[in-house]
């Protein structure tokens, strides 16, 4: 039985619909990341989940449980706000207890689950403070520990590390893994950051105006996104998209622009691939690579170098792909001469080919 | 670079524009202070120097009689009790219709900005129309309701009335100072189970302390001074100070007793102007309290 199921939901705002019927699955345990850019609608689809806001059509299904039509606090979730949320008036403490007290819990066991929920996070010394005596990571660790002490079947994450500092929030991203290996949680998280997404997500549904792009784990989405706005929205810098057309040639199919020919004996298309047709080519940077030849699968081109790059720990080459310009991303010692065509290998078993119109993945 | 402070023409000039705003502002400062000045040596003067000594002397033989005389023994009418029954209607009046309208102003104001409800701007659009009307046009159909009640010229009733007639300025405050508050505390409240008087007694109005100070001063200053509901739906026994204030100093019953007068009418506007000057500072701060720091 899956931990959470949301069945055809819908959402409008008056006439304006904010998502179309979405379905999803999330199993017991499993770190589920909802990813798109602002606007696409995945915070909507968390404010639904947590029951914060009505929903126009669909259900949803907490466990064995139809949750649709409940309040908030009747769906036994917890959930982690953007702004963290505590309540300003009350001490560290009242605040992770807030929700014990709420349900009318003994003062003796909301003490004891509050001592608890404070040491796995390490508040035990900042108890008695407010939430305006706490710094941005201490704010979100008691943020957390409002969730995690009322055990609830579900953990709903906004964007939590989005108002931390960069080392702050790379810090944080760890312990919320370490965290939910720990306690087995099931989480929805939500985010734009695709780093986060990629570091902490069993799954990821990348989300685009309202509608599910595609589901998946970090890995399948990186290597085989499902369209073009998946291959785009993940990995810096982009995929590389080239334009050409497909030929057959002997018993395989190639793919063809000037100064390309490249043979996808190795690709398995979605559907058999139709001859002579316009197709657009994906591959990610780091499968240009230079050096000696790097599986069986790689052929070498010869492109002409436009641009050098050097970032430290790489050196992005922009290269000239006849008349399309291309990102390779090598090693950061590499210093290739700027007026000689460099020779890469293409590794073509981590490419992606797209449909031009519809932007689909063949 | 001088090493000494030398009157150049721009320091001269600024010492000049100096002394102008000093001027200005004392005689602003005087000018208003001049009425209270006048007040005050009056009410300490026996009746016989302030027919033959000028306005602006100082007094030579003080005396605290006529206020004595205007707390306890002035006449007011064909009662002689001087001000204080009426000073004790006020207190009874305006502490609870301050209590209550400043507590449901709040509530008012936390319902309006933290929850949708079916009409909720009709009801705040009529709570402010009902706010801008003057309440000369109200006074009839005030007393009729008053007395379909059985509560006109009683305590209860002044104290429904001015409830009443304070509650849009007191929502209008709230509403203003709650819509900074972050909804996401909201949410998570309800995610906790907190129903909505726990969210209004434990989260919202903790944090309203500034605010609280501001709507307690105006609605305290106005229900106080209020001359014209007490007139109109006071008896003399139930009348507040300030109606009792009027009857007291039009009362034309051979000398006018000058210095009784002003003693009775500083000793009502004094409650206001403790109150103000003791929490004045706050008062400014939530006049200019926006956001909430989390």
């Amino acid at each position: 039985m899956p931990a959470l199921s949301i069945r055809g939901l819908s959402k409008a705002f008056g006439t304006q619909a904010v998502l179309h019927d979405i379905n999803l699955e999330v199993e017991t345990g499993e770190f589920l990341v909802l990813l798109g850019p602002s606007g696409c609608g995945k915070s909507t689809l968390l404010s639904a989940i947590a029951g914060l806001d009505p929903v126009t059509r669909g259900r949803i299904v907490i466990g064995a449980r139809d949750v649709t039509d409940l309040e908030p606090k009747d769906r036994n979730i917890a959930m982690v706000f953007q702004s963290y949320a505590l309540y300003p008036s009350m001490t560290v403490r009242e605040n992770i207890g807030f929700a014990l007290k709420m349900r009318g819990l003994p003062r003796a066991a909301v003490a004891a689950a509050v001592d608890q929920a404070a040491q796995i996070l390490q508040l035990e010394l900042l108890l008695d403070r407010k939430p305006s005596q706490l710094s941005g990571g201490q704010r979100q660790r008691v943020a957390i520990g409002r969730a995690l002490v009322r055990q609830p079947d579900l953990f709903l994450f906004d964007e939590p590390l989005s108002n931390l500092d960069a080392k702050l929030r790379d810090a944080m991203r760890g312990e919320l893994k370490m965290l939910h290996r720990r306690l087995a949680a099931t989480i929805v998280y939500v985010t734009h950051d695709q780093i986060e997404a990629m570091t902490l997500a069993s799954r990821i549904v990348v989300m685009r105006a309202g509608r599910i792009e595609q589901v998946g784990t970090p890995d399948a989405l990186y290597n085989r996104p499902a369209n073009l706005f998946v291959a785009g929205f993940l990995g810096t810098p982009g995929m590389n998209i080239i334009p050409g057309r497909l030929a057959t040639r002997g018993s395989g199919v190639t793919f063809q622009r000037p100064g390309l020919d490249l043979p996808l004996a190795d690709y398995r298309p979605a559907a058999p691939l139709a001859p002579d047709r316009e197709v657009l080519l994906g591959i990610r940077p780091e499968a240009i690579l230079d050096g000696s030849r790097p599986s069986d699968t790689a052929i070498q081109v010869s492109l002409p170098l436009t641009w050098l790059e050097a970032t430290g720990a790489d050196t992005y080459a922009r290269l000239d792909a006849g008349g399309q310009e291309i990102v390779a991303r090598l090693p950061g010692h590499v210093r290739p001469d700027g007026d000689q065509p460099l020779a890469v290998w293409l590794d073509l078993s981590a490419v992606s080919l797209f449909d031009p119109e519809s932007g689909v993945r063949l | 670079m001088t090493r000494f402070r030398i009157a150049t023409p721009q320091t001269r000039k600024k010492l000049v524009g100096r002394i102008f705003i000093y001027f200005v502002l004392i005689v602003g400062a005087a000018f208003f202070l001049a009425p209270l000045y006048v007040m005050l040596t009056t009410s300490l003067k026996p009746m016989d120097e302030i027919r033959q000594v000028h306005m602006l002397a100082l007094p030579t033989a003080w005396t605290l009689a006529p206020w004595l005389k205007a707390w306890g023994s002035a006449c007011i009418g064909v009662a002689c009790g001087g001000l204080k029954g009426s000073f004790l209607n006020t207190f009874v009046i305006t502490i609870p219709s301050v209590a209550i309208s400043v507590m449901l102003g709040a509530i008012n104001g936390f319902a309006l900005t933290k929850f949708r409800f079916r009409g909720d701007r009709l009801i705040f659009g009529l709570l402010l129309v009902g706010g801008f009307v003057p309440f000369q046009a109200e006074l009839l159909p005030t007393a009729r309701l008053l007395a379909t009640l059985g509560l006109f010229g009683t305590l209860p009733g002044l104290i429904l009335v001015h409830t009443l007639f304070g509650l849009p300025v007191t929502t209008l405050l709230f509403r203003n100072f709650y819509v900074s508050f972050p909804d996401s505390i909201i949410q998570a409240a309800r995610i906790d189970g907190a129903g909505f008087f726990d969210m209004f007694f434990r989260i919202l109005l903790p944090v309203s302390g500034p605010m609280l100070i501001v709507a307690v001063i105006l609605q305290f200053t106005g229900v106080w001074n209020d001359f014209l509901f007490g007139l109109s739906f006071g008896r003399p026994d139930t009348a507040p100070v300030m109606a009792a204030l009027n009857s007291l100093v039009s009362t034309s019953f051979g000398e006018k007793e000058y210095n009784v007068n002003m003693a009775a009418t500083i000793l009502t506007a004094l409650p206001p102007l403790v109150i103000y000057i003791a929490s004045g500072k706050y008062f400014v701060r939530g006049l200019t309290a926006g956001a909430v720091k989390g």
